[in-house]
């Protein structure tokens, strides 16, 4: 991790607002289609000495470009839309949010109970991939489950990922059905005095479970008990056996676990354990355990308060990281399995790639007939901003599509 | 709006009554026009509000069972002569009769939630707690229906649900005999299943309790009850939201004025916004979590003091008790900044998590002096990995909850019993026998505060003098009038207090 990125980071930012932070494509997105709907937009800034100005809104791409690079923010937020410009808010009473896109926020230090290979804000390509199941389950359900289909995934810079639901049915939601969104998507409850955060009683198992099993299974043997060494540490053993709530179960697993030393010898020989005990016991409260075990072990962690709330304020994509340097990118979440968190492109090498490359083709041609070739064409950060726009694009086709259908109805009549 | 001039015109007229109250039950979609006495408001508020806290307190004893509720609540009203027409209204089998007085019973219904609607728009609290009683009130009064009154309430709310084809049923079969909790493979192939959008089955949707594909949930028959309280939640939201508004136009009418800012001052009871005792200082915060404290802000003072850190939402349900005990502003500033500045910067505490303190007291921000959290606020709230808040009974596995309260000397029968109810799910109960084997007497009140709690225990302490009523007013105490903007809050909780110092900019 780059930690010049942070003492410069005042120098390199003029340059960055100025030749690489998408302006155009932002903007194309945050106005879907309506200047007003900008307008409104409630953005955050942080700057220098952790100043922090909320409540910004401005009228076009420009306004918001220039005082982009007349602030440099170290961080921008991005909040609701607002029934008022939330410049303006003081001058009204009732300054309300009445858009939002629906936002999931996925952060690795909520794993730090389950990951052994790193913690706090640490992460490496062992954890990463919590991520990207956490990726994978929420987008298939989001997909699936909800319909909605405009979905932008975004790295947010140093441990975790956010997503951005943006179809128009997701930014009109009010907070209790966010609510209820957030809370069908959580399995993990419950804080630190109580081991057993996942419980499904009854016979069934909710489609949407089954579905979020079939990620996990596949991968949960090498990934958890593997790499992460689930069952091969005392401690590992310690915060694994209360999950069992069955007392019977539970001290033949303990003892089972006496016999055997590694991680996998353990897990196998507690499914086959369980396995026996389930189709003997008949007992209620083995049902689901197995499932119960990896969904708390693997299942996406969230922060449902960022879902619910209306109003809340979540980091923008393509802003810098003030600790790593890191550039928020967004990414496809078909793509997920070969996102590298860290090869992402630090703000230090974009200004690198750029230099370089001028100097290239400077060498080659007279300056004044360089060709005219996007800034962060020159960069990694060229494919970021292919999958921003490839989702643009999309959304921009469905927003078409209604307008046409729109229109079509009012020939009718 | 022109609310003022709505309630001053409410006229009975009984030949049309049957037009606008065509059915027992109603989702109160239009307010009543027409004049009523200043007597008659009064009365037809204050006997509603007796109701909804009668089903409040029947809803919050949860041993109770679910199809016990309706019995229960009626022969508590049954005592009162004047809510007589309230047993009509929950025992309405939807349009069986219309005589006239279940027209009068439905008129009262009617104004009546309109009355209570101004009365409790003003603070998101008591819109919360209005809506939640409103819809407790709904479901009972739903149960009641019988089957031609369901098809006509169905009609009435323009709610023309077609069943899904037996063709699209066989399609998604496993789906919903998978997905669809609470009803055996024979019912869901035998009954009708309904296709509506998910925002419309909230409760549903939320518990996964339904099968749910592409923004549709596939519900059972007898499940459409969920629909009518989701449409009922949102449309008394925003009713409140709009009543609001027009409020400082009715609030020049001192008559009503005075009565509707009382209304909830005498009947919610004190909110311990402000404290009532003296002050409490910090150096005994330590003997009082173990003598006063109720489990919740016990483990939590115990792992402040260990760790010398809480998470946001901690501090919040901590810090407002405290608050609410009695701690001023000046000490608990102190208090927070020793313990935290065992592990932390004092720069950083400063920056982080003095504004937050400043904010609950009410002397940043938006200047809202806040309440301290309830029971239901506390057990519904949202517990993450290392968080420790919320409700101890239900947030604590009980192995460890048993060992926990062993290791503060209560006895074993005392702990198994209370482990009983921490099994049955009632948190509440749970904690007043916690109190109970704690104090060797039962608390004076039913636990439903942890600062009742907290001033129960001091005055049993302080030889059983536990006469203090709940139900005092708090006139003048409350500094809620201010417009409430939204929380700033931020995609992490830390954050959060980050944005809040520098917010005022």
């Amino acid at each position: 991790m780059s930690t010049e990125g942070i003492e410069n980071l005042i120098d390199l930012l003029p340059l960055y607002y100025q030749r690489l932070f998408p302006f155009h494509d932002y903007y194309r997105w945050l106005s879907y289609g309506d200047p007003s709907v900008f307008s409104r937009r409630e953005f955050s800034f942080t700057v220098r000495d952790d100043v922090y100005i909320r409540y910004r809104s401005f009228v076009n791409q420009d306004e918001l470009q220039l005082e982009c690079r007349r602030l440099l923010p170290f961080k921008i937020d991005i909040g609701a839309i607002y029934n008022i410009c939330p410049k303006d808010e003081k001058k009204f009473s009732s300054f309300l949010p009445v858009e939002r896109e629906l936002v999931f926020d996925i952060d690795m230090t909520d794993y730090d109970d389950v990951r052994s290979c790193c913690s706090g804000a640490d992460i490496c390509t062992k954890c990463w991939k919590y991520m990207v199941i956490a990726c994978q389950i929420l987008d298939s359900a989001l997909r699936e489950d909800f319909g909605f289909e405009h979905l932008l995934w975004v790295f947010s810079g140093r441990r975790g990922i956010h997503c951005w639901v943006c179809d128009k049915s997701a930014r009109e939601l009010n907070s209790m059905t966010r609510g209820c969104v957030a809370e069908y998507l959580q399995l993990i409850t419950g804080g630190e005095l109580k081991a057993k955060k996942v419980n499904f009683p009854g016979p069934k198992l909710h489609h949407s479970v089954r579905r979020a099993l079939n990620i996990i299974e596949p991968l949960f043997v090498s990934m958890c008990v593997e790499e992460q060494n689930m069952l091969g540490t005392e401690e590992g053993v310690a915060k694994f056996l209360p999950l069992i709530l069955d007392d019977s179960l539970r001290s033949q697993v303990k003892d089972l676990f006496k016999k055997h030393t590694s991680s996998v010898e353990r897990w196998e020989a507690f499914t086959a354990c369980y396995q026996v005990e389930k189709q003997t016991g008949k007992k209620w409260r083995l049902n689901h355990l197995l499932e119960e075990i990896m969904i708390q072990y693997a299942y996406p962690r969230l922060d449902i308060n960022v879902t619910k709330g209306m109003n809340h304020l979540l980091k923008s994509p393509f802003c810098i990281h003030p600790k790593s340097g890191k550039v928020s990118v967004p990414f496809s979440p078909k793509a997920i399995g070969k996102f590298n968190p860290l090869t992402v492109p630090t703000i230090n090498l974009l200004i690198e790639e750029i230099n370089a490359f001028d100097a290239k083709e400077d060498s080659i041609q007279e300056s004044n007939t360089r060709r005219k070739i996007k800034d962060y064409k020159k960069t990694s950060l060229n494919k970021s901003v292919h999958v921003f726009q490839e989702f643009l694009r999309n959304l921009e086709d469905a927003s078409k599509g209604q307008k046409i259908l729109q229109s079509d109805m009012l020939m009718e009549f | 709006m022109d609310y003022v001039k709505r309630i001053s015109r409410i006229k009975p007229e009984v030949s049309s009554l049957k037009e606008t109250y065509p059915h027992d039950l109603q989702l109160y979609c239009t307010p009543p026009s027409g004049d009523i006495s200043l007597a008659e408001f009064q009365e037809l508020a204050l006997e509603r509000l007796k109701v909804l806290r009668i089903v409040e307190s029947v809803y919050v004893q949860t041993d109770i069972e679910s199809d016990k509720r309706l019995s229960t609540v009626l022969s508590e009203l049954r005592d009162d002569n004047s809510l007589s027409y309230y047993v009509k209204l929950l025992q309405g089998t939807g349009c069986g009769t219309h005589s006239e007085s279940d027209l009068k019973a439905r008129r009262k219904d009617h104004i009546s939630h309109f009355i209570l609607q101004l009365a409790y728009c003003s603070s998101d609290e008591l819109k919360k707690w209005f809506i939640s009683r409103e819809i407790e009130l709904f479901k009972l009064r739903y149960s009641s229906l019988n089957s031609e009154g369901l098809q006509q309430f169905l009609k009435i709310s323009s709610m023309n649900f077609v069943p899904i084809s037996q063709n699209e049923k066989e399609v998604i079969k496993e789906y919903l005999t998978q997905s669809t909790v609470g009803y055996t493979d024979t019912y869901i192939e035998v009954h009708d299943f309904y296709k509506v959008s998910f925002c419309k089955v909230t409760d549903l949707v939320r518990n996964r309790r339904v099968y749910v594909h592409s923004g549709f949930a596939y519900i059972p028959d007898k499940e459409l009850i969920s629909v009518f309280v989701t449409v009922l939640r949102m449309q008394l939201a925003s009713a409140l939201a709009y009543t609001k508004r027009g409020m400082p136009i009715l609030n020049t009418d001192d008559r009503l004025f005075t009565l509707l800012n009382s209304l909830h001052n005498t009947y919610t009871g004190d909110d311990f916004t402000i404290s009532d005792g003296a002050a409490v200082p910090i150096e005994s915060l330590d003997a009082l979590s173990k003598s006063s404290y109720p489990l919740c802000m016990r483990f939590m003072h115990d792992a402040l003091r260990a760790k010398h850190h809480l998470k946001h939402e901690g501090r919040q349900q901590y810090g407002l008790f405290i608050k609410g005990i009695g701690v001023l502003y000046e000490d608990a500033v102190r208090f927070w900044r020793e313990e935290f500045c065992k592990k932390m910067e004092p720069e950083k505490f400063e920056k982080n998590h003095l504004y937050n303190i400043k904010h609950n007291y009410g002397k940043a921000g938006k200047r809202t002096n806040y309440t301290p959290y309830g029971c239901l606020k506390i057990i519904q709230s949202n517990v993450g990995p290392e968080q420790i808040h919320g409700c101890a009974f239900k947030e604590t596995d009980i192995k460890i909850l048993k060992q926990k309260m062993l290791s503060y000397g209560l006895n074993s029968t005392a702990i198994n019993n209370i482990a009983g109810y921490v099994e049955s799910g009632h948190y509440q109960i749970a904690c007043g026998k916690y109190f109970e084997a704690v104090h060797k007497c039962p608390p004076p009140h039913a636990v439903i505060h942890p600062n009742v709690y907290f001033r129960d225990s001091q005055s049993v302490l302080t030889n059983g003098n536990s006469s203090i009523g709940t139900g005092q007013s708090m006139n003048g105490e409350k500094n809620e009038g201010k417009q409430t903007k939204p929380d700033p809050v931020m995609d992490d909780a830390d954050d959060m207090d980050i944005v809040l110092s520098t917010a005022v900019l």
